[in-house]
């Protein structure tokens, strides 16, 4: 395992297969990352993961929504744990493609969609770039 | 269901956990990194190296800071976003009353980057 530049021996990169088990998981939260007119923006969602992509819905008057498919997109997923500062954080680098909803896979329908609305787009991120790293319980 | 939060409750909620996200545009596109981090008087304090990219980048420019917490069974929790501009400060000169931030990580962190905010927007969401 390798150390970040921070010097923090406790801070080790994840690799790929290890980013991919956390993503893996149930109903879990991700915030999707972009520039936004006015510098970055965030949104958190609920997401699915199928196919090697990751899956989510967001409302069309959305400002993610508003900007169209093809956007470059971060969508990241962590975990912190407040009695051992432990924690992990794995980031998705990747194009947001919107598409139809008859076109998404039956996890997205199943996905328990937060936020929900009848007018809702879904995405695909196809994934350019998976990083993590993990911050290990303090000794 | 879904409640938006007026300016009061963000805050409190916001204040009520130990690490948000934070964003900022590096020159390769954005970046968003979990971070410690106190609320003092509607600004946002973090603590960081001189080294870090947060301080190379970050500084002087808009960014975006997001806290929630969402129980994934219930599908209830609340989601805080607040966007306004980094600056990056020598802890020495921000006064004795500045809180301290609690950092998991380990290190010497001798800045405080405090986020000036301008916006803050809070949802509540939870079984009706």
């Amino acid at each position: 395992m390798t150390q970040t530049p921070s010097g923090d021996a406790r801070m080790v990169q994840m690799t790929p297969y290890e980013c991919w088990q956390q993503l893996d998981g149930d109903n879990q939260i991700a915030r999707v990352v972009w520039a936004g007119q006015d510098g970055p923006a965030i949104i958190p969602v609920n997401y699915a993961v199928s196919d090697g992509a990751l899956w989510f819905q967001i409302s069309h008057d959305s400002e993610l929504g508003r900007g169209g498919t093809g956007q470059r997109v971060l969508v990241e997923v962590d975990h912190a744990d407040p009695a051992s500062h432990a924690g992990w954080s794995v980031v998705i680098t990747g194009t947001a493609a919107f598409i139809d909803a008859v076109e998404a896979p039956d996890i997205l329908r199943d996905l328990r969609v937060w936020p929900s609305g009848p007018r809702s787009v879904c995405v695909r991120v196809d994934p350019d770039e998976v990083s993590g790293r993990r911050l290990m319980p303090r000794r | 269901m879904m409640i938006e939060l007026n300016e009061a409750e963000s805050w409190e909620l916001a204040s009520s956990v130990p690490v948000g996200r934070i964003a900022w545009m590096s020159g390769s596109g954005p970046v968003i990194v979990p971070v410690n981090f106190v609320v003092h008087e509607r600004r946002i304090l973090l603590q960081t190296s001189a080294y870090s990219m947060l301080v190379r980048e970050a500084d002087e420019s808009q960014v975006a800071f997001e806290v929630d917490e969402i129980d994934s069974v219930t599908r209830s929790g609340w989601s805080v976003l607040l966007r306004g501009t980094a600056h990056v400060r020598f802890h020495d000169t921000l006064g004795d009353d500045l809180p301290a931030v609690e950092t998991w990580a380990d290190g010497t962190r001798r800045m405080v980057l405090v986020i000036e905010v301008s916006e803050v927007t809070g949802r509540r969401v939870g079984a009706p």
